[in-house]
């Protein structure tokens, strides 16, 4: 598996992943499927499986957060930015002469300006190049064009009004598939003259297709996955201060990655490293779109380094979903083969990915379509090819993993929507067709025919569950009888496997930078800790989950931990937190650290209690002479003493660092159950239930998964439904504002039903797998399945996502049902 | 978007192949006008200030005509930019006299680009065709004068007479365009009127009246 890393040529990615984990000991150790959450520690200690109430609630349900927009500096100017009317035009000239007449406009950053300084383009997470300001052209609509500083908000915004940009348009590339034909080059500034990005093959092919020659059924569909955003509540911002006596950069900003942020800034501006400080403060929501840099950001620190003054640049709604990070756009040319016997057997997709003017997608660099390759999912397929392109075209660069990691919603959306068609050709029912064909409990850690193994899973279990919970015989039963009368009523299944932690060092690392997480404990001499992560929470829950953790392993209450995150001067360095990654990585450096304490506490223990370190155990939060468990001393009278008392021949103190590098990744995975029905009418789908049942392995916090299943099928229900960002012709974005852009709200959503299973992943240390993404992946298939399920006795084989009342009345129409 | 209409308007075909050959005409009766000029044979530049939903800015707009068959039709092209994106348009417009009165009738299609396509799309039909209906209705008033001034030129204290009505109509003696204010409440009327249907819109306002009294009785007692 190649990556070229030379931005002027398409890179041709042909020998297949083989991706190999050094097993740790006792990974391969078969684990038990529970239902029941394991508590060991009391209430007031608070470790894991407790509900406790989140520690970051009551200042952001108080309205006391500290967002990028709340910061407030002495003498701060504000930048606003001029955008593109085109998608795709030469630049002749920019007259900015007006604006700079008005009072209160100190400066007109242009492209040609920041050329100077050679910083005019900047590297992309995928090591391709973007514009941060144009020189020549502009290559999508909204693209940043220049940028105005002024005392105040207001002026900013008057003045970008009077910059006129004399532009000579040139054609779009809206259709990815005509950008494959090379008739109009997006990147004329690449040496070799395509809008083919690369090209990426993973599996078996000669396999594959004999498995496909040899096969008895086959299901074959075109899907789109379409272009969406994360459309999160707060937009994108930044405060860059640049202090010339100091020479130091400090930067607010909104950032999921402070850390990565911050060697990227110092690689492209030239600062040195330690002059630059990245201060991630509380995030109103990420959803992957906070991972990459945009232009505003790199146009805001050139502000302010030029200036002397601290620059503060907040985006407003329609230039956030006009021009930040798409997600998803996959164009997916799927079969799926199955035996005489209906077993599944073969899987093979052409892909083709629209990435907008930059292959600007989050990604680990390994893998340009990201971890598409787990398309086979939950099931046990014998033979997988996948085919994938790129192009270049006049949209805004992407694609971020919006609350998935990295690809997977797509392969998941494909590979549920594929078994639900063969079910339904089969006429067998789809509940059954997944018990028939899933990957069974025995065979884990099982290896996936793209090189991927699965660490642990037990999917009957879950979907067994969700039948059970939603009355899954009765419902059949009642469609049937439904369908007797002419309504429709639909019930649709989606049974997925996620994969999150990214990642292993040897396979995973962004623009080189290796995927491990890290954490750092100190125990103060009271007994309470503060503990600082190289993740950064958005929402997640951070602040609580992490100090359950450090409370299991040490029984220092949760409440008396301080957990910090963000600012790069003081935490420890990691990539940050995306992709469901901070527990499988973050969480177990947490776990790792409190374990190297607690070995640390066992020697101050022996030395307070005048007994052998052999002798001692530990209980919850203490360490105790094995039998006596009178004969204690508790983790605060360890912590006192390591700063009064402590052995002449130990450190004082009582802390530790950890770096995690997980040993393979977590497949999370669950079973989800949708039923619909649809007014035959008007095409409107209503979503009667919806029972989700998540295996996360071991739970650290039953309220905060619950909060996070139901803010992930929310954002699961967004694109089965509702989101689509559209272009007209001329590449103008259509969907530039919420009136147009839709998102569901408290009115759209249904009642989520959750519950789970508890399949722990056999090498993370407490056994977690991460959840965040888990509903956002495995929600859409459910609804879409449900809405074809209705349908299928019309003729129905596919509807694409979103599936909006028009797509569905159409159909009717289509099968002589509406008129 | 596809434009085409037509419109009658109370005056002889000459005088209005008169007017819509006349860049000084043409420039008042844009709503938003902002002035058209000769920049060459049968093309001119204009300026114009356009609101469609919550954009607006200034447009240049370059005009060409074409195919010129005096005094029945011509073909036109538009090309015009601004800070709020850009539109190009074709189209013909050709005349047909009728006694006293002419038939106007246009087509034509007009590409729309940038913010004011991606941000107003859901307004911009019925903006368009209310910008076309006020700018007909203007031309119309426009030519009440010219009629009736024709008619004083031609002689006799009557025609004189008239004159006088026609201008004591358009309350000065010479036409004048309407004010950004009453076009943009034109428009808005316009474009309401074509979104919601009309047996709505009664209710939807007396709806809308209860509404601010109950806030003000909140506020104030």
């Amino acid at each position: 598996m190649t990556v070229y890393h030379d931005p002027n040529k398409p890179r041709h990615v042909d020998d297949r992943v083989e991706v190999k984990h050094p097993v740790p000991e006792g990974a391969s150790a078969k684990v038990e499927t529970t239902e029941q959450i394991a508590v060991t520690t009391p209430p007031e200690v608070c470790g894991m499986g407790h509900r406790m109430k989140r520690k970051e609630d009551p200042r952001f349900i108080q309205g006391r957060g500290q967002y990028v927009d709340d910061v407030k500096l002495p003498g701060m100017l504000y930048m606003d930015i001029v955008r593109s009317p085109y998608a795709h035009a030469k630049i002749l000239d920019i007259d900015a002469s007006a604006a700079l007449e008005m009072d209160g406009v100190l400066a007109v950053i242009t492209g040609k300006d920041l050329e100077a300084h050679g910083l005019h383009w900047m590297p992309t997470l995928m090591s391709d190049t973007q514009m941060v300001l144009p020189t020549e052209k502009v290559v999508y609509y909204a693209q940043e064009v220049c940028a105005v500083i002024a005392t105040d908000r207001y002026i900013a915004a008057d003045a970008v009004e009077n910059i006129f940009v004399d532009y000579d348009p040139l054609d779009a590339v809206v259709d990815p598939f005509k950008a494959l034909e090379d008739e109009t080059i997006v990147r004329t500034d690449k040496e070799v003259q395509t809008n083919r990005i690369w090209h990426w093959e993973v599996g078996d092919q000669a396999a594959t297709d004999e498995v496909f020659a040899n096969a008895k059924h086959v299901v074959k569909q075109y899907m789109h996955i379409p272009r969406i955003h994360v459309a999160s509540i707060e937009t994108c911002g930044m405060v860059a201060n640049y202090n010339p006596a100091t020479e130091k950069m400090q930067i607010y900003m909104t950032t999921q990655a402070p850390h990565a942020i911050r060697t990227v800034f110092a690689l492209v501006t030239g600062l040195p490293e330690h002059k630059i400080q990245i201060i991630s403060p509380d995030i109103g929501g990420g959803f992957g779109g906070k991972v990459p840099v945009y232009p505003g950001y790199v146009i805001g620190a050139v502000a302010s380094l030029l200036l002397g003054k601290p620059v503060k640049w907040i985006e407003d709604r329609s230039e956030n979903l006009q021009a930040d990070s798409f997600a998803r756009d996959y164009h997916l040319e799927a079969e799926l083969a199955a035996d005489e016997n209906g077993k599944l057997v073969g899987l093979r997709v052409n892909g083709l990915a629209d990435h907008g003017a930059a292959d600007a997608a989050a990604n680990p660099s390994k893998f340009p379509a990201g971890l598409f390759s787990i398309c086979s999912g939950s099931y046990d397929i014998e033979a997988t090819h996948v085919n994938f392109d790129a192009v270049y075209t006049t949209k805004p660069p992407g694609g971020v993993a919006y609350r998935c990691s990295f690809r997977v919603t797509e392969a998941v959306h494909m590979i549920e929507r594929l078994t639900d068609m063969m079910a339904h050709d089969l006429g067998i029912d789809p509940a059954e067709y997944r018990m028939q064909n899933f990957i069974q409990p025995e065979q884990f850690p099982y290896k996936s025919a793209t090189g991927w193994e699965y660490d642990s899973g037990n999917y009957p279990a879950a979907l067994k569950k969700a039948m059970d919970m939603i009355g899954y015989d009765e419902l059949r039963r009642e469609q049937a009888e439904k369908r007797e009368r002419g309504e429709l009523m639909g019930i649709g299944i989606s049974s997925f496997t996620e994969v999150v932690g990214a990642g292993p060092a040897k396979d995973y690392d962004i623009l080189g930078i290796k995927m491990f997480d890290s954490a750092e404990i100190r125990i103060h001499p009271t007994g309470k800790a503060i503990a600082r992560f190289g993740t950064k929470s958005q929402g997640q829950g951070h602040e609580t989950t992490y100090a359950q953790i450090i409370a299991q392993e040490l029984g220092i209450p949760a409440n008396d931990i301080e957990v910090e995150e963000g600012d790069t001067d003081t935490a420890p360095y990691g990539l940050g937190t995306y992709a469901s990654r901070s527990t499988p990585t973050a969480g177990a450096a947490a776990a790792m650290a409190a374990r190297k304490i607690r070995a640390k506490a066992k020697k101050i223990a022996a030395h307070l209690l005048e007994a052998s370190e052999e002798d001692l155990e530990w209980n919850v939060n203490q360490w105790q002479v094995k039998g006596s468990p009178d004969q204690a001393k508790t983790i605060q009278d360890i912590a006192f003493a390591a700063y009064t008392n402590h052995p002449d021949d130990l450190e004082a103190g009582l802390e530790a660092t950890d770096y995690y590098n997980p040993p393979n990744l977590t497949f999370p995975f669950g079973s989800y159950i949708c039923v619909v029905d649809v007014d035959k009418g008007t095409g409107e789908v209503h979503i009667r239930r919806f029972v989700a049942i998540d295996d996360c392995g071991n739970i650290i916090n039953p309220l905060v998964v619950e909060g996070q299943v139901h803010g992930g099928l929310t954002m699961g229900l967004a694109p089965a439904m509702f989101e689509e960002i559209v272009y007209d012709e001329y590449g103008t974005c259509l969907t530039g504002t919420f009136a147009d852009y839709l998102l569901p709200t408290a009115v759209e959503s249904p009642k989520w039903e959750t519950g789970h299973t508890i399949t722990p992943s056999p090498h993370h240390p407490i056994g977690a797998k991460g959840v965040g993404e888990s509903p956002t992946v495995g929600a859409p298939p459910a609804i879409a399945n449900a809405v074809v399920d209705a349908l299928w006795h019309l003729g129905v084989r596919h509807i694409d996502i979103p599936i909006t009342p028009q797509k569905v009345w159409q159909a009717l129409r289509d099968a002589g049902v509406s008129d | 978007m596809k434009l085409q209409g037509e419109y009658t308007f109370d005056a002889p075909q000459h005088l209005v192949w008169e007017a819509v050959q006349d860049p000084d005409v043409l420039g008042s009766v844009l709503p938003g006008g902002e002035g058209v000029t000769q920049t060459g044979e049968n093309e001119y530049e204009s300026k114009l200030k356009i609101k469609v939903g919550p954009v607006q800015g200034k447009f240049t707009g370059n005009i060409k005509l074409s195919n010129i068959s005096p005094p029945n039709s011509y073909d036109i092209e538009v090309d015009g930019k601004g800070a709020p994106g850009f539109v190009k348009a074709n189209g013909s417009l050709s005349l047909t006299g009728q006694s006293d009165a002419t038939l106007l009738t246009y087509q034509g299609e007009a590409k729309v680009g940038g913010r004011i396509a991606s941000v107003g799309q859901r307004l911009l039909d019925a903006s368009a065709k209310s910008i076309i209906k006020q700018s007909l209705e203007a031309l119309n008033a426009y030519l009440q004068v010219q009629v009736a001034k024709e008619k004083a030129a031609a002689g006799g204290e009557a025609a004189a007479e008239e004159v006088a009505e026609a201008v004591a109509e358009t309350k000065t003696p010479e036409y004048v365009p309407p004010t950004q204010t009453e076009l943009a409440v034109n428009v808005a009327k316009d474009v309401a009127g074509e979104l919601i249907p009309a047996q709505y819109r009664l209710p939807l306002i007396i709806g809308g009246i209860i509404l601010v009294l109950v806030i003000f009785y909140f506020i104030f007692f």
